[in-house]
């Protein structure tokens, strides 16, 4: 067994981390702040883990995970999580799995347990896996509402053709109706094991005793390490023609997108604070030049979600129908500013000022510290990238993310959708 | 000053000479809390001014003299905070997240936007065109059209069924002048109530306070009460909606104005146990036994006249909404006959203690919750909630449903996915 201790950094007190002898990894931050103790269970890889016809199996795991273990049934585990007042939900992710809890301290080591439980001996039952996949469907019927998700969608299937980041994590319509009770527990015996295994902790606790509530769950399970190589990343051209969605709606949504870099990418930084700088907050670029002067949106934002993989960044608005192309000029005019000379100075040390105060932020509750850490331990970057990232972020210039913008968005793919008429003569 | 024990730190209220109410609570933390919340929401607009309270909380950020366009934005952001505002029927209601190092220089531009904004024609100009997109976002999306419509029903003749944001015809009829005299009337430190929580000196906090809102408590008016509701008849309605991919299902009660904290927690341990986790009756039955909806949900929604409690449903294809009410009505019933199991009861309690627990972990969520609590009036009363939540037995949470959620009085709304043209 292995334990580091690292100094104090911006997270309040400090963290540990201890590789187990079976190789599960653990983080601990001792956090005394608030009578509560958060954790979060994570298992690499997620989604990137699913073939084309499997789209959406992690979903489906997340949705049944808690509904049946060796020992106890769907009813029995509710109880137990709804007599303590805690909290215990599951996620799928498109790097990772996770399954999440929060309780008063008191109850936390008997809310571990469970999710122990939960992690080394679901069930997946045939009832509930039926009754989950059904309601996936539906979910996947109603994200066909939002004219965002719409505009996301055909652009990441664009994007990342035949790739998991194609899709949304619950899968598409034809993947999910083949998912089966016996593909999960395949799934599940293949991937679940302490090296893709991480836990992290983070609440008014001693690391010791959480080490030792972790080992007496998790130390005498042995599973081998699967072989496993992340899926190839395609590298399409931008399509000829803007990618349309014709929905009746009010509004159209106007979006531009590119394939951006991977976290692990020394480019990284410099995209996440081109996003900031774009469309985080009321002063940002887009916010101040499409809203406040002009007037086209009410919602105008950015995202570059932070992936394993190359990960999509974009940027968009929601806007009148009569108002599509205008919108459209104005936005692409505003990717092009970011082409053409470096950013003044001053607007970088507002960026970044920004994105630092933001990101210190994030890491007020417990289940925020526990997710970051955690996350950054499952990414392979280890939680004290938590330390590295601002750092890396205080060194750019505006000729890092000139030379970013450069390489990354020069030629976007345009996703919109809205009414025919608003859509017919953009071409 | 008064000082409150609330829950594990004092909280601290004053009511300062310019009529400012300030609470205050002292937590050692490096992130400072601090919210406005003003009289002025949407109830007390005319009619023919609809949407005015949102209108003026958009062009509060429009600026100050000493801090014009975009400089509060900047201000705040640079330093890495968070500010935001939202607009309810009963008030509007400003915050900013910032470092310790920067509380006393964001509480000065805040309350200078707040008492001092510019509402010139030129900025109006421009929001509303930024309102006018937020109302078509909305009327995209199927959950906020029923909920409106379920407004106008729960409330007709009253304020509280008018839509916060306004419609076209209405927002096009508000000028700089009404814009004026709305702030004029309504935004003064006498209607308003400031909540820090943070690392904050008490006595630096209100040096500021004094400085940046002068007045007199005396030349000031305080909003005044609204009248209640009139009481409605049951109605059921159906609205056909071709955006909607999926059915949704509202049932809603009218809650009569309560000053009795208690009443609404009594009724938030009913919508806990109809639908507070997978054990819940309603998602029991209708999510995890049958399959017929995607989620459902139950809350009590608090208002100062009076509030509603409201159960929504998002119904799978193909599943009939009666066969749904069936289940409710019947759900409803079981309330009003039998006293909940003692179980269950426990389980809701805990539940909702937790929650609460869980919903003081950070200044933010602290302020946000003594900022409602003072402004309905229940701050006192909050402090006694654990002992006040313990004592709830089967019998009153018997006499709760009977005496409010009846299921023959509710107006009910069933929203149907249309055929796609």
């Amino acid at each position: 067994m292995s334990l580091e201790v690292q100094p104090a950094s911006s997270l309040q007190g400090r963290w540990f981390r201890w590789r187990l002898d079976n190789g599960l990894t653990l983080v601990v931050v001792d956090n005394p702040a608030a009578d509560i103790v958060a954790a979060r269970l994570f298992l690499r890889p997620g989604m990137l883990a699913e073939l084309p016809h499997q789209w959406g199996l992690n979903h489906l795991l997340a949705a049944t995970l808690t509904k049946g273990t060796q020992r106890r049934s769907a009813q029995d585990i509710a109880l137990a999580v709804e007599s303590l007042g805690a909290s215990l939900g599951t996620e799928a992710a498109p790097d990772y799995f996770v399954l999440g809890l929060k309780a008063v301290t008191g109850d936390f080591p008997e809310l571990f347990e469970l999710a122990s439980e939960l992690w080394r001996l679901p069930t997946f039952p045939d009832p509930e896996v039926a009754l989950e996949r059904e309601l996936t469907l539906q979910n996947l019927r109603l994200q066909q509402e939002q004219p965002f998700h719409l505009a996301y969608d055909q652009l990441r299937r664009t994007l990342y053709p035949h790739h998991p980041y194609s899709v949304s994590t619950l899968g598409t319509l034809e993947s999910v109706r083949n998912l089966t009770p016996e593909d999960l527990r395949a799934y599940h015996q293949r991937y679940f094991c302490p090296a893709h295994t991480v836990v992290s902790i983070c609440g008014r606790v001693e690391p010791e005793r959480v080490r030792a509530w972790v080992e007496r769950c998790f130390a005498d399970w042995s599973a081998p390490a699967v072989d496993w190589q992340p899926p190839p990343v395609p590298t399409p051209e931008p399509p000829v023609a803007p990618l349309r969605t014709i929905r009746p709606t009010q509004q159209s949504l106007v979006m531009l997108g590119y394939p951006g870099p991977a976290v692990h990418s020394a480019d990284y930084p410099a995209m996440k604070l081109l996003s900031t700088y774009l469309g985080n907050g009321l002063s940002s670029r887009l916010f101040v030049e499409l809203r406040e002067k002009q007037g086209l949106a009410y919602d105008v934002s950015a995202f570059y979600p932070t992936r394993w993989q190359p990960a999509p960044f974009g940027v968009y608005l929601g806007t009148a129908a009569a108002n599509t192309r205008l919108a459209l000029v104005k936005l692409a005019a505003e990717m092009q500013r970011l082409l053409a000379e470096p950013l003044p100075e001053a607007e970088l040390l507002t960026a970044r000022s920004k994105l630092l105060g933001q990101y210190a932020l994030g890491k007020q509750t417990n289940a925020q510290i526990a997710q970051l850490l955690g996350w950054y331990e499952v990414l392979g970057l280890g939680a004290d990238y938590d330390f590295l990232f601002p750092q890396l972020i205080r060194q750019l210039t505006p000729e890092h993310l000139w030379r970013a913008a450069q390489r990354y968005l020069r030629h976007p793919w345009v996703s919109l959708v809205g009414p025919a008429t608003a859509l017919a003569d953009i071409g | 000053m008064s000082e409150l024990v609330y829950p594990n730190a004092p909280v601290h209220t004053i009511t300062l000479t310019n009529g400012l109410q300030v609470v205050y609570h002292y937590q050692p933390t490096a992130v400072v809390a601090i919210e406005f919340w003003v009289r002025a929401g949407a109830a007390v607009e005319p009619a023919v001014y609809n949407g005015l309270a949102h209108a003026l909380e958009h062009m509060v950020f429009r600026g100050s003299e000493q801090f014009p366009a975009g400089a509060f934005d900047r201000l705040i952001e640079q330093h890495g905070g968070l500010t935001n505002a939202a607009t309810s029927q009963d008030y509007a209601h400003y915050y900013v997240l910032t470092s310790l190092d920067h509380w006393r220089e964001s509480l000065i531009a805040l309350a200078d936007v707040l008492l001092r904004p510019n509402l010139a024609a030129e900025a109006w100009e421009q929001e509303q065109a930024v309102i006018a997109e937020e109302l078509r976002q909305a009327q995209d999306h199927p959950d906020w059209v029923g909920q409106q419509v379920l407004y106008q029903h729960c409330y007709p003749d009253h304020p509280y069924g008018r839509p916060i944001l306004g419609t076209d015809e209405t927002l096009a009829r508000i000028t700089p002048a009404v814009l004026q005299q709305f702030h004029r009337q309504y935004y003064h430190p006498g209607n308003m109530v400031v909540v820090v929580v943070g690392a904050v000196p008490w006595e630096q906090l209100l040096a500021v306070l004094e400085e940046v809102c002068p007045g007199s408590q005396e030349t000031q008016a305080t909003t005044p009460r609204l009248a209640a509701p009139p009481w409605v008849q049951p109605v059921y309605r159906q609205l056909v909606w071709p955006q909607a991919e999926q059915g949704r299902l509202w049932w809603v009660w009218q809650v009569p104005e309560t000053q009795d904290a208690a009443t609404g927690w009594g009724l938030d341990l009913l919508a806990a146990i109809l639908t507070g986790g997978r054990l819940a009756r309603l998602t029991q039955r209708l999510r995890e036994e049958w399959g017929w909806v995607q989620d459902i949900d139950a809350c009590y929604q608090h208002q100062l006249a009076g509030g509603h409690w409201q159960l929504t449903a998002w119904l799978n294809e193909g599943v009939c909404p009666e066969q749904v009410q069936e289940v409710i009505a019947a759900e409803m019933l079981a309330l009003q006959h039998h006293p909940v199991s003692p179980d269950e009861l426990r389980r809701a309690k805990r539940q909702l203690l937790h929650a609460y627990t869980f919903a003081m972990e950070t200044p933010q969520q602290m302020a946000q919750l003594y900022g409602y609590y003072h402004y309905v009036g229940w701050l006192e009363q909050g402090m006694q909630y654990r002992d006040r939540l313990s004592q709830f037995d089967p019998e009153s949470l018997q006499q709760l449903a009977c005496r409010y959620l009846h299921p023959e009085q509710a107006v009910r709304l069933w929203l149907q996915p249309g055929v796609a043209v």
